[in-house]
């Protein structure tokens, strides 16, 4: 990988990325079962260059907002790659937002660049809120012919020829706004520095490296934290290979495993907990000498993995998963919601490790992660390297606010001084999440500091243990009684 | 073509089938994630087999936004 302490911009760190692995793929694209593109990083960089001559000659200058809202897809990464180099501050908003919320967040982010996909921009332009943004330049990608744009460009015949401008950021520029929250009277906009990213990268890639060859599979938003660093920047800075599903079902994911050897991928937990069905109802079709052969199999491996993961080895004792899998699956990320440890001890003990994780906006992407030295279901990992994380005022079992201090964490909430002062205290960010150490320094989650309930006896109860108990039990789903 | 309405119609008849609730609970503009208890990935699934029985092609984002029947019939019928 590029050695990241050299730079000081996300924009110098690619092009440096596109220039040394010319012939590697970069990208591959598909609609369900059908490869619609697939780029090397030579094509990436043609491409991105003549996005960005022609934004460039509509004005696009350093410190210039250039806001994105797409599903996943290549245009995505290239927009933002182009807006990079050009100096430019990628606002990437979720796509999933209502058109009004869009809006609002334009209004607040100040974008000055609009690069949105069709059926977002068509819901925008029926909304009477559009009127008060005020954009230079809107491009709308996978416009049908002879539609009605209002005025915007196609992205897909927006270019010109010619040499567009590197513009070099210093670390302590900004690199991204990114929303955490707040669409309705307080948009939270995190304003992150070249160097949060850089630092990020380095600290992620540290435990789970990229190399060409590796396949990530992304489906999670690339405007989160998450699949923006795993699913674009670190497999970039490494040479690797980004594959971009532009469907979530759950039919075409199982596919694209196997069709594209897919190496890593980020999942929400619903999405691993619809994986784990699947694999039991196969598991039970077994004819009952099979299953019989198969819990052994399983059961050994789980002795053969109990201080740390062996991917390779499981795969010999269990060829058939792996092979379902693609063969090359060495690990998936999962976090931002509450994840099941006998989930994470299913995939675990199949030979498929699960990297449980926490990290929020605020510090660019992720704070702990398990490194399956020894795995523990139970914990949200460890500390990845250069975070500090400390417990506020903890309690008599150890739990308190976590804090954390390290060069990820935001410069401020956009136009927000109250809510940043409030928030970054001395150095550290107060994440408002509940928290202990173990032991082994691996950390704990107990919950929002702000749902805590505390009882008459002075006992601090937390809701979304009291929903584990309750997920448990028949006739209830999602901690509510069903009806 | 068929029409609105009985693309409606074969969409609830649809719904209750996959899901295995009676055919009567169901109405238009009931909330298909609470009244079928489904989550979003269930929901896509519930959209590949509506794919199938129509014939049409509806990209994941025909959903987004979208959890009554009613509009999901529309969004069918649009693509007939």
């Amino acid at each position: 990988m590029l050695d990241l302490t050299q730079y000081t911009c996300l924009g110098a760190a690619l092009r440096d990325a596109l220039d040394r692995w010319p012939n590697e793929t970069c990208l591959i694209e598909s609609d369900r079962d059908r490869e619609k593109l697939r780029l090397t990083y030579s094509d990436f960089k043609a491409l991105a260059r003549r996005l960005l001559r022609a934004l460039q000659d509509a004005d696009l200058k350093g410190g210039d907002r250039v806001a994105i809202i797409m599903t996943n897809q290549s245009k995505w990464l290239v927009s933002a790659y182009a807006i990079f180099y050009g100096g430019g501050v990628l606002v990437p908003l979720d796509y999933k937002l209502s058109p009004v919320e869009h809006l609002q967040l334009l209004a607040h982010s100040k974008a000055k660049f609009l690069i949105v996909e069709y059926y977002l921009w068509r819901a925008m332009m029926q909304s009477p809120e559009l009127k008060n943004v005020k954009m230079q330049l809107v491009l709308v990608t996978e416009a049908p012919a002879g539609v009605d744009l209002a005025g915007a460009y196609r992205w897909e015949e927006f270019r010109r020829k010619g040499e567009p401008a590197f513009v070099n950021r210093q670390k302590e520029d900004v690199a991204c706004i990114v929303y955490s929250s707040g669409t309705g009277g307080r948009p939270k906009g995190c304003v992150l520095t070249h160097e949060n990213y850089l630092e990020q990268c380095r600290a992620l890639t540290a435990w789970y490296p990229f190399w060409p060859g590796v396949a990530y599979l992304s489906i999670l938003p690339t405007n989160h934290a998450i699949d923006f660093m795993v699913g674009f920047v670190g497999p970039f800075v490494c040479g690797a290979c980004v594959v971009h599903l532009r469907t979530l079902r759950p039919e075409y994911v199982r596919d694209a495993f196997t069709r594209y050897k897919i190496t890593y991928m980020s999942l929400v937990p619903m999405v691993l907990k619809n994986l784990e069905r699947g694999l039991r109802a196969k598991f039970e079709e077994l004819p009952k000498s099979k299953r019989f052969q198969l819990n052994r199999l399983i059961g050994l491996n789980r002795l053969l993995t109990q201080r740390r993961a062996r991917v390779g080895l499981s795969r010999i004792l269990l060829p058939q998963v792996h092979s379902a899998f693609g063969g090359q699956l060495r690990a998936m990320f999962t976090g931002g919601a509450f994840v099941e440890p006998s989930t994470l001890q299913f995939f675990y003990d199949l030979g498929i490790p699960v990297a449980n994780g926490y990290g929020l906006t605020e510090a660019g992407t992720a704070l702990t992660l398990n490194d399956f030295r020894p795995f523990r279901s139970d914990t949200v990992g460890k500390p990845l390297p250069g975070i500090e994380l400390r417990v506020l005022n903890p309690d008599a079992e150890g739990i308190g606010e976590i804090a954390v201090r390290s060069k990820t964490v935001m410069s401020h909430y956009l136009d927000d001084p109250e809510l940043t002062a409030q928030t970054i205290v001395d150095g550290w960010l107060l994440t408002g999440d509940l928290g202990r150490f173990d032991g082994s320094r691996h950390l704990q989650l107990f919950g929002r500091k702000k749902n805590m309930i505390v009882t008459e006896g002075g006992k601090n109860i937390y809701p979304e243990d009291i929903e584990t108990v309750f997920d448990g039990l028949p006739r209830i789903t999602s901690g509510r009684r069903r009806t | 073509m068929p029409s609105p309405n009985q693309t409606l119609r074969e969409v609830l008849d649809l719904a209750a089938a996959h899901f295995k609730v009676p055919r009567e609970k169901l109405t238009p503009d009931d909330d298909f994630f609470k009244t079928l208890g489904i989550d979003s990935l269930q929901a896509l699934d519930l959209l590949t087999r509506l794919e199938q029985h129509f014939n049409v092609e509806l990209p994941d984002y025909e959903l987004q936004g979208v959890s009554d029947f009613r509009t999901l019939a529309d969004r069918i019928q649009a693509r007939r």
